[in-house]
């Protein structure tokens, strides 16, 4: 009998028998099982309720995905391989070419051994010339374009695939403003700025103008400016009057944004397998397993590239908060004439009369009521009372 | 499927690794809380298990089931931790500063006795010595075969069963004291 048939039969509460008493007298394990049956049949479920951490689910996934990019070679590493095996090529075709150029030398020499020392010299120079020029020719465009194709083939792939890294591993820089301006005019410095921010492809997301005109009054505004032209909308914003406060923030999403990205890759490729082992399940538990987890794969999918959009906006358009105070106008107020006094104190006692009457009249219509009612309870009284004389 | 996914895996695609593992995770993590006896340090070590299982994917032959070689790179991996953790951050250290290895979460009505049972064998794991305890957990909990165990701890199976043996009665010792179980037993 085998440890795990007698395990089985125990913890299932069934009846011993002599090849378990037997099997229990030589194990020793089964035999503290037997014992302790009681005490110990609920081990196997202790596990049941464990609940896993996110963060650990999380974590060993990102821990991975970060360990498969780094065995990836990288593009410099490429490159410097490529390198390496063009130098070896080139190497090897000179050392070819030389050795060629050598046997025509020695050839030449054994043909043409009645030649002047000069001869000598000028054959071994053309042979030397040639061999230069085969040798030059080897690494031409010429000799060997369908190489040389290939290799800026590869090179232009190279280029491409850099300028790929170079777009993968853009930066995601996120710049905020906040700027406060001292102003002459509020309505022309608000009007700039909205035309200012329209005329670059930007939003004006909110605008408040508080106060009396010629009282110093006060606007804020936050704008949406395009990333690249934020710093000299800041400047032009700075020209409208006098800075008193000027403030900006940098945030680099980068880490985030690219993490985010590989997260996302890798559901993708996730869900697409699910999604094939969903199209093969038979099994009704099995496709309701998967379902599940291709809902929450979908879920992630979504999350992040919501996340990732959010980023790219704030990448691409930088906030910016502006407030705007108008100075107060120093010009002292200019005194009207009698004549303009007196029209003015008489509109003002008629507009005081006009309002007068009209809160009588509103008092009377809300009191209607009240009076209606103590006229009543008058009445009543009076009428008791003549009654009363009367007898 | 499963070995369509490991051959992937070897490739170096961390998609298929992360679905192949997916299923192993709670396993993964189940075993390493219950031998490093609290979660952060059960979570620490299941990250470590996880990665190291990843790294040593190719050293994989196929020669036991692939949940047995996972349950060795882990328990290998406790072993390790438990081996590195300093004398002041032991289970036993904790547990006199006030640590209690159960889980204290609220249950139903209905499942609290064998909740009650459940933490308290998981408290009680935490006496027996970590040896005991690796092969307790994978063969009692886990429910691998003693060959299996045996692979996984990289021990014969003669030592997996008088481990084992220790390991159960240590623990229905503690379980008794604690007043599980009948107190007066009229043996079998």
């Amino acid at each position: 009998m085998r440890c795990e048939e007698f395990e089985r039969i125990i913890l299932s509460g069934g009846e011993i028998t002599p090849d378990m008493r037997d099997h229990a007298q030589h194990c020793a394990a089964c035999r503290a099982l037997e014992e302790n049956a009681d005490v110990l049949s609920g081990a196997r479920d202790m596990d049941r309720d464990v609940e896993v951490p996110a963060s650990f689910c999380r974590g060993w996934r990102a821990q991975v995905r970060r360990d498969a990019a780094m065995r990836r070679p990288s593009l410099r590493e490429r490159i410097s391989d490529g390198l390496a095996s063009l130098n070896r090529r080139m190497v090897l075709r000179g050392a070819a070419v030389a050795a060629c150029a050598l046997v025509l030398v020695g050839v030449g020499a054994q043909l043409g051994g009645r030649e002047s020392v000069s001869d000598t010299y000028s054959a071994k120079a053309r042979t030397a010339n040639y061999a230069l020029s085969s040798a030059g020719a080897a690494y031409g465009t010429s000799y060997d374009s369908a190489a040389m194709f290939a290799e800026e083939d590869s090179g232009e792939t190279e280029a491409r695939s850099l300028s790929d890294g170079a777009a993968q591993s853009e930066r995601k820089i996120v710049r905020t403003a906040q700027m406060s301006v001292e102003v002459e005019d509020m309505d022309a410095a608000v009007a700039a700025l909205q035309e200012r921010v329209q005329a670059l492809g930007g939003t004006v997301d909110s605008c408040e103008i508080s106060g009396r005109r010629g009282e110093g009054r006060w606007a804020s505004l936050t704008l949406s400016v395009p990333g690249g032209a934020l710093d000299g909308f800041l400047s032009g914003a700075g020209a409208l009057g006098t800075v008193t406060r000027e403030a900006s923030q940098t945030t680099d999403m980068t880490d985030t944004y690219y993490d985010n990205a590989s997260r996302l890759e890798s559901a993708r490729a996730q869900k697409q397998r699910l999604d094939e082992l969903y199209a093969q399940a038979q099994d009704m538990s099995d496709i309701i397993e998967i379902t599940d987890a291709i809902y929450d794969l979908q879920w992630e999918i979504d999350t992040l590239t919501g996340a990732n959009q959010r980023i790219d906006t704030r990448v691409a358009l930088s906030q910016v908060s502006i407030s705007l105070t108008e100075k107060a106008s120093d010009a002292p107020e200019e005194t009207p004439d009698l004549l303009t006094r007196v029209k003015e104190s008489a509109q003002d006692g008629v507009e005081a009369l006009a309002d007068f009457l009209e809160s009588l009249l509103l008092l009377i219509i809300w009191a209607l009521p009240w009076l209606v009612l103590i006229a009543a309870v008058v009445a009543v009284i009076a009428g008791i009372r003549r009654v009363r004389r009367r007898r | 499927m499963e070995s369509s996914l490991i051959a992937a895996a070897k490739g170096g695609d961390a998609s298929a690794f992360e679905t192949l593992m997916g299923a192993y995770e709670r396993k993964v993590y189940a075993l390493c809380l219950r031998m490093m006896g609290n979660p952060h340090d059960g979570e620490d070590c299941a990250q470590e298990a996880m990665l190291r299982i990843w790294q040593r994917l190719s050293q994989y032959r196929g020669d036991s089931a692939f949940s047995t070689w996972v349950y060795r790179v882990t328990a290998s991996c406790c072993t390790d931790a438990l081996r590195r953790r300093r004398p002041q951050s032991s289970l036993e250290a904790m547990q006199e500063d006030g640590f209690d290895a159960r889980d204290d979460a609220p249950t139903p009505p209905e499942a609290h006795e064998a909740r009650e049972t459940q933490r308290a064998i998981a408290g009680a794991l935490a006496d027996v010595p970590a040896d005991m305890r690796s092969v307790f957990l994978l063969r009692d909990v886990h429910g691998l075969s003693v060959e299996d165990t045996a692979r996984a701890l990289g021990i014969s199976g003669g030592t997996v069963k008088s481990r084992l043996s220790r390991a159960r009665e240590k623990l229905a010792r503690s379980l008794r004291a604690q007043g599980f179980g009948p107190q007066n037993r009229d043996g079998r």
